[in-house]
């Protein structure tokens, strides 16, 4: 019989509402200030480099930040009155300094060069842009840039009559320099390579305001932030003739210090006594339209914040004056429990409206409804629903959710009306593990024990899949609708079955090469990949032919895979009883996060979690609910590259540190063998959390083990090619692609070049002919002790000349030296006693024959 | 060199400093006045605009703020002719010559009286959100100021411009340590070479606290646009209620003063009497002998000058 009710207001029911208010959790916060190494506590500018560090730039130091340390740089000036103002990253390894005296260094590994000076007119530098080009702004309205060969020269802004106003902060938008000033907004029209812009307009919505920060949307929009004056989009389009400008304004009261786009969507606000704001914007509309997400206070962050800046990780770095800067991290996870409320052990979750979720629980149906604004949840028993355990839940579609209880009791749920379902069966100590709906409209229905039942849309029983037809077991965990009409069953020892449309059952086993046989869940994934989750063995992916799998040592938190789902990018995640991964199935890179990342200490109940309208995740426990932030999406796949810091022989720095390929090797002479190498990967968020592999090929040596250390030394290299090469590690999983590497030759020395070896020979091979040369002549004492020389040297040279190798065969004991001199001695003694026969024979020839004549 | 301040005076300076108020409780009227440029010089501003200077200690290296109270036109405590239609710019400097340079210490806005390095800028109009509040100006880092050794500290100069229209802006300043709320910094202070200001209407009286340096012979005082509407009188330690000089509308007048020796690095207490119940805005300042604009201080060195009687003692047998 359907029970039909009308709700006015799901929340106006006698229960109290239970808001569970975001705490302050969600966000992780570090200052940095001068007892973590900051020296200085205001924040001019902060930009991060492409290698991952962060530029800080403070009234009284420039420093560079890896994540540990702050490594302080010398700013070139002989006053010892500048400092920077200004940061503007030029690409890889370079990095443009703005100081307060108006002039641009521009600093790179290898050095600091002076870009541009000024005038006697210039002083700070506010801001730098890159835009193609570097452009720069001072204090006293110095506009300059950088022209194709890469010099800054001052670019003239013709003004309709003087500016008294301080510029603050500028954007180029297509062909116009837009800059914001304490005293409203200016536009110029600037040509790329002209030495003067046009003046073209005062915006005069902004007279006197002042603007603190402008932020460029797309090629006509930009977000301008007021001191006192709200922030404003305003439309600043291309043409000469000025005034077409539209304006919206927002959050009237707004006194705005920074604007940063975190992405398309969302916008951070700093602002000068109210902490931050995060705020959505619909551009999609022609009004664009704009709702705040939330408000960090004060039990978050300190009020007064000025910079904002966004690094690679999706860390925000905010400037407190006075303080330094804080790290702000978005917790991936937020935990919702209520002991009050002891809803019991979560079976299953699902979307059931816009804004509100759906809850089945051992002790009844619940309705949790997400306040967006608040960034928090309340939670209410479903009014009319039976206070029983509820096993089971299946999105129909949005505001139609069917239910089912443990003991059989099948509902529909929409917002206005819950309706009971009969099924035909009858569930005596049977339990209903799970419900499900196919394109037809009929149920599904996994029992627990006794395999699963298929329903016709009005309940009817039409077939039975269990061991008596045809099953290897009853223990069904999933049931799955796949596009193409097949119905796939995952099953504990029955591995994977599929009904075809033609209702026949294939049974995918161990011998069809299909690893798995405890299976806990089945997913689609994007391109028809068929994702299936077990209990021990990882999950493994079906795309097209082909079968892959992830498991703990491919870097997924666990082999136990209670879930998978996809977020609203398309990532796919593995849910697991006391984690999750997301899974880059292209590149087979997971990221995985557990307890140390926040998420909570309760196990996670089988395939319990579901994804709301705003692409949360959901995440059902024992008693409670995760929420897997998705909003400002901080998991895009995060690149740390690899570098070397330092590269030393002999202790002096190696002048060209760039990695080299096989064919590039830089060559040192034979003394300067020994060689240190530094190398890091930069994560701000996860410092602690790299480690290195390191290897130097043509050392016949081992790679090192994995571990934190980022430095290797390597003394008395041998003449020879050499290549090191390091590999970068994170969270367990090799993270570089290609390990980095430095090749390097170490050359001979001259004395074991071939071309000596052969002087040498010649030289004793001549000796050797002089000696019999002269022995036959005449034998003499002298011609004696030259062959006694002779000898002796080339017994001394070929002794020398074998030891090393005599040595690593019989060690260094002195017993063996003796012997090999022994030997050698007895092997030239006999050369020696012939010689000297031979020379004497001669003579005496020689003397005979001088006799006769 | 002039030296501006003898070295006595600046130890009794630091011994006597607190920030408070400008104008502080021991000046006793409450606010400043600046006209719009276009007003008329008759209602009591003569060069629409006022500078000020405030003095951090060198051992201050915290942010400070300048809290501006009422600093729109508008609403409350202005004063208005016809509609309302004034702004008026705040500006704060800071760096070489913000004070050393010498058309900074003029009384009138000459060309360089807007010396030093300028650190910030806003403009008012009628935004009521500022309307019987305060603004927050920073915070500011005190090495962004004009160091000064003889005066111990960095000095800020903010200068008051009426750029539009023609009304009076009333208003005061608080040297904070604090955004939110008026938080004195310990030895700290504020000085300025003229006044623009609303003397006090319900018979209380203002004051103003030049300090008598040892080099000073002589002191002239000139007020401008009293309109005959009170007494001044001058205080040391060595005079009494000396009268001084008293201007009608829309003119100055000027009298001087003659310091001695026991004068020199003390405090002069110029008081200002107004008629009760009227609304009189007054310019006042005053030249030394050299005729050098000599600097009046919100909090008096060397505290307020009490006068020293003389008294003769017979003794009789």
């Amino acid at each position: 019989m359907a029970i039909k009710r009308i709700f006015n207001l799901i929340f106006s029911c006698a229960l109290a509402i239970l808001s569970l208010g975001a705490n302050a959790q969600d966000f992780s916060t570090t200052m940095f200030g001068e007892e973590e190494g900051l020296e200085g506590s205001f924040v001019n500018d902060a930009v991060q480099d492409e290698f991952g560090y962060l530029w800080v730039a403070t009234e009284v130091s420039l420093s560079k930040y890896n994540g540990v340390d702050f490594l302080k740089l010398d700013i070139a000036d002989t006053t010892g009155l500048s400092y920077a103002t200004s940061l503007c990253s030029g690409g890889l390894d370079q990095m443009l300094v703005g100081l307060n005296t108006g002039f641009v260094l521009m600093y790179s590994a290898s050095d600091v060069d002076t870009m541009f000076t000024g005038d006697s007119s210039s002083s700070i530098v506010q801001m730098l842009e890159y835009d193609n080009l570097f452009y720069g702004i001072d204090a006293s309205f110095n506009f300059f840039g950088t022209n194709d060969s890469g010099t800054f020269s001052t670019i003239r802004l013709n003004q309709s009559e003087e500016i008294f106003a301080n510029p603050n902060s500028f954007q180029i938008t297509e062909n116009k320099l837009v800059v914001g000033t304490n005293e409203g907004l200016y536009i110029w029209q600037l040509n790329h390579s002209d030495t003067v812009a046009e003046f073209v307009s005062y915006v005069p919505e902004f007279e006197f305001v002042n603007i603190t920060a402008l932020r460029t949307i797309d090629k006509n929009k930009l977000l301008v932030g007021t001191e006192d004056n709200g922030f404003w989009e305003i439309n600043v389009e291309n043409e000469t003739e000025s005034k077409h400008i539209n304006v919206q304004r927002s959050m009237a009261s707004l006194n705005v210090s920074d604007i940063q786009l975190i992405d398309e969507k969302h916008l951070w606000i700093s602002t000068k006594f109210e902490g931050i704001y995060i705020i959505e914007l619909n551009f999609e509309k022609e009004v664009t339209a704009q709702s705040l997400i939330r408000h960090l206070g004060s039990d978050i962050i300190p009020q007064e914040t000025n910079k904002l800046m966004l690094d690679k990780e999706g860390g925000i770095w905010v400037g407190v004056p006075g303080a330094g800067m804080v790290q702000v991290l978005v917790n991936p996870f937020e935990y919702f429990e209520d002991a009050e409320f002891n809803f019991g052990k979560v079976n299953d979750v699902t979307s059931f409206t816009h804004d509100q979720l759906l809850i089945a629980t051992d002790s009844g149906l619940i309705i949790a409804r997400i306040h967006a604004d608040k960034d928090s949840c309340s939670f209410n028993y479903f009014e009319n629903a039976p206070r029983q355990t509820f096993s089971s839940l299946f999105f129909e579609k949005q505001n139609s959710v069917v239910a089912a209880t443990v003991n059989g009791n099948v509902f529909r749920i929409t917002t206005s009306l819950i309706e009971k379902i009969e099924l035909k069966f009858d569930f005596t100590g049977i339990d209903l593990k799970s419900i499900r709906i196919d394109n037809q409209g009929n149920f599904w229905i996994i029992l627990d024990g006794l395999g699963a039942a298929k329903f016709s849309p009005n309940g009817e029983l039409l077939k039975r899949y269990d061991i008596a037809n045809g099953f290897l077991t009853n223990d069904i965990r999933y049931i799955f609708f796949d596009l193409f009409d097949n119905i796939f069953f995952g099953t504990y020892v029955g591995g994977l079955v599929r009904e075809g449309s033609d209702g026949d059952l294939s049974f995918v086993s161990k011998e069809d090469k299909f690893p798995f046989v405890d299976i806990n869940t089945i997913y689609q994934h994007t391109n028809n990949r068929l994702v299936i989750g077990s209990s021990g063995s990882g999950l493994i992916i079906i795309e097209n032919d082909s079968l892959y799998g992830f498991d703990k040592k491919d870097g997924l938190f666990d082999n136990y895979v209670v879930g998978i789902q996809t977020d609203e990018n398309n990532n796919l995640w593995s849910i697991h009883r006391n984690g999750i991964s997301r899974i880059d199935v292209d590149s087979r890179k997971i990221i995985s996060f557990g307890k140390r990342d926040g998420f909570p200490e309760v196990p996670t109940m089988t395939n319990s979690f579901t994804a709301d309208d705003f692409g949360n995740l959901w995440i059902g426990h024992h008693k409670g609910l995760t929420w897997l932030h998705s909003p400002v999406d901080n998991y895009s796949r995060t690149y740390f590259p690899t570098f070397f810091t330092a590269i030393k022989s002999n202790k002096n720095q190696v002048e060209n540190q760039k990695q080299t390929s096989n064919n590039e090797s830089q060559f040192f002479e034979h003394d300067k063998n020994n060689f240190s190498f530094e190398f890091v990967a930069i994560s701000l968020r996860y410092p602690g959390r790299m480690k290195y592999e390191y290897k130097l090929e043509g050392a016949n040596g081992e790679a090192s083990d994995i571990s934190s250390l980022n430095r290797a030394v390597y003394n008395n290299l041998s003449p020879g090619e050499y290549s090191f090469k390091v590999n970068t590690f994170f969270n367990g999983i090799k993270w570089t692609e290609q390990p980095i590497e430095y090749s390097f030759e170490i050359k001979k020395p001259f004395w074991q070049e071939l071309w000596f070896y052969l002087l040498q020979f010649g030289v004793f091979f001549l000796l050797v002919l002089a000696t019999i040369f002269i022995g036959i002549r005449q034998y003499t004492i002298y011609t004696k002790i030259m062959l006694y020389i002779t000898l002796f040297l080339v017994f001394d040279y070929v002794e020398i000349l074998v030891e090393p190798y005599f040595r690593g065969v019989t060690g260094s004991a002195p017993v063996f030296q003796v012997l090999s001199r022994l030997l050698l001695a007895l092997f030239l003694f006999p050369i020696e006693g012939y010689l000297k026969g031979y020379f004497r024979k001669r003579n005496e020839e020689r003397a005979v024959t001088t006799k006769t004549d | 060199m002039k030296i501006y301040f003898t070295v006595i005076g600046l130890v009794l300076f630091s011994l006597t400093s607190v920030a408070q108020a400008i104008p502080s409780k021991a000046e006793g009227f409450e606010y400043f006045v600046t006209f719009g440029k276009q007003a008329e010089a008759s209602w009591g501003d003569d060069d629409f605009s006022q500078t000020i200077f405030f003095i951090i200690p060198k051992n201050y290296t915290k942010p400070f703020y300048i809290r501006i109270f009422d600093p729109e036109v508008g609403g409350m405590h202005d004063e208005k002719k016809g509609d309302f239609n004034t702004y008026t710019r705040f500006t704060l400097y800071g760096g070489k010559g913000a004070h050393s340079n010498k058309a900074a210490r003029s009384i009138d806005p000459i060309p360089g009286y807007n010396s030093g390095v300028r650190i910030y800028s806003k403009t008012f109009g009628g935004q009521p959100q500022y309307d019987n509040k305060f603004y927050v100006m920073g915070p500011f880092k005190p090495i962004d100021g004009e160091y000064d050794a003889n005066m111990g500290g960095y000095i800020f100069k903010i200068t008051v411009d009426g750029v539009k229209g023609d009304d009076g802006n009333l208003y005061n300043f608080f040297l904070s340590s604090q955004s939110n709320s008026n938080v004195s910094i310990d030895g700290a202070n504020a000085f300025t070479y003229e006044y623009a200001l609303r003397l006090k209407s319900d018979g209380g009286v203002s004051h103003i606290y030049p300090f008598i340096d040892a080099g000073l012979s002589s002191v002239i005082l000139y007020n401008f646009d009293y309109d005959k509407d009170g007494e001044v009188y001058v205080y040391t330690v060595s005079k009494n209620r000396h009268v001084s000089a008293v201007s009608a509308d829309n003119v100055w007048a000027k009298q001087a003063h003659k310091m001695t020796k026991a004068e020199h690095n003390t405090s002069m207490d110029v008081q200002l009497f107004n008629k009760k119940g009227v609304n009189n805005n007054v310019t006042v300042y005053v030249l030394n002998q050299y005729e050098d604009a000599v600097g009046f201080f919100s909090v008096p060195i060397g505290g307020v000058p009490k006068y020293r009687y003389k008294v003769k003692v017979n003794i009789t047998q």
